[in-house]
């Protein structure tokens, strides 16, 4: 496994910056005042 | 000498190359897949962690929700009323205290046997509740304040996250009628006609703060861009007649009607207002047909909406930005404009 990531580490570090640049655009995107209906239970 | 011809027949014939080929392919998506889940729980761990380190000074109100149901509430075994509060619990939401008493209540601690007090029983959900606001300031304890200037008078705050009608009558059968009450008051909002929410499946992945965040965030965007109208269409067809929510709602109005009746206690009804567009409000039609209904029955009811007309910013009255529940300043109006007609259920 660690032989792995060494062996991709500028692969993980990429997909790392992608998942954080979703997220980042995620938390945005969603920054509004509350326009949908009482969400009570998430899950 | 080679004959051309025949040898590249023969490779192509030959089903060695291919395979090595395929196995090659399937190596490298092999290694794009670990490379994507290796490096998806990496991020997922560590958004775990500065998720909880930034939420320990910043709010998220579908962070918050997520923590009241599993710090707050436990499963009923009454399948009517869904979930109850954990007795005895306590956490801080929204920036407040919620402290639950050991019946269940966010409220004092009262003895079943009568004193010499009025005694009252608040039913309603969250806004009853008096989410995001400190116990002192819900509508329910200045109610309690006020009232007992006349004379001492008790409000026991059935309140609860995430109930309907359906669930309010049935905690106060289970529950509110033992404590004997002079009268009920059951705050109905625009949401009580929702049926009984069910346990999730995936109930365990709201203790992560992760799964939570992703999982509401997807779901708001998904909705600004499936529904136009969001919430007021949303409402809006809960009222349809062949929605099972609304008809359930009016059979548990009934059955608290019958059992006050028989109980000679006095029922009233205050509808709270929707907190997103007050001057033109989008409800009139919804709020109409609860009162119709809970006036065809013989319910004295108080709609609160119009006297919320003139609020021209309504955001000034929310807990927060991403939150639309009533704050310490709406729940103010609410007892202003609502004491006289609670009041009157006393004077029977």
């Amino acid at each position: 496994m660690i032989r792995f990531v060494k062996r991709y580490k500028w692969y993980f570090i990429a997909t790392l910056m992608a998942y954080a640049a979703v997220s980042i655009w995620l938390l945005l995107s969603t920054n509004i005042p509350q326009r949908v209906p009482f969400e009570y239970q998430v899950f | 000498m080679v004959n051309r011809s025949s040898s590249t027949a023969g490779v192509l014939l030959d089903p060695a190359p291919r395979e090595e080929g395929a196995r090659s392919l399937l190596g490298r998506l092999a290694t794009v897949a670990g490379i994507l889940l290796v490096s998806l729980a990496v991020f997922l761990a560590l958004s775990e962690v500065v998720l909880r380190v930034y939420l320990a000074r910043h709010i998220f109100y579908d962070v918050e929700m997520s923590r009241y149901a599993t710090l707050l509430k436990i499963p009923s075994p009454n399948p009517e009323i869904g979930h109850v509060h954990r007795p005895n619990s306590a956490a801080r939401l929204m920036g407040v205290d919620v402290r639950i008493n050991s019946d269940g209540l966010r409220d004092d601690e009262y003895s079943l046997a009568r004193n010499d007090r009025r005694r009252i029983v608040f039913l309603g959900d969250s806004l009853t509740l008096g989410w995001g606001v400190e116990k002192h300031d819900t509508f329910e304890a200045l109610l309690e304040k006020q009232l007992s200037r006349t004379e001492p008078t008790e409000i026991l705050n059935f309140g609860t996250g995430n109930y309907n009608t359906t669930q309010e009558v049935g905690l106060f059968l289970e529950k509110g009628l033992r404590y004997q009450p002079d009268e009920v008051v059951l705050f109905f909002f625009i949401n009580d006609a929702e049926p009984v929410p069910r346990r999730s499946a995936f109930w365990w992945l709201a203790y992560s703060r992760v799964a939570t965040f992703y999982w509401s965030r997807t779901k708001q965007l998904a909705a600004r861009f499936t529904s136009s109208s969001g919430f007021r269409e949303y409402y809006s067809q809960l009222y349809r007649d062949d929605q099972p929510g609304w008809q359930a709602a009016k059979r548990a109005f009934l059955t608290l009607r019958e059992t006050c009746n028989a109980q000679h206690i006095a029922l009233r009804v205050v509808l709270l207002p929707e907190l997103h567009e007050l001057v033109d409000y989008p409800f009139t039609r919804e709020h109409g047909l609860v009162l119709a209904f809970l006036h065809q029955n013989g319910i004295e009811a108080l709609d609160l909406a119009p006297t919320f007309a003139n609020e021209t910013d309504p955001q000034r009255l929310w807990v927060a930005r991403d939150d639309a529940h009533p704050n310490a300043l709406a729940h103010r109006l609410i007892a202003e404009r609502s004491l006289a007609f609670v009041a009157q259920g006393l004077e029977r």
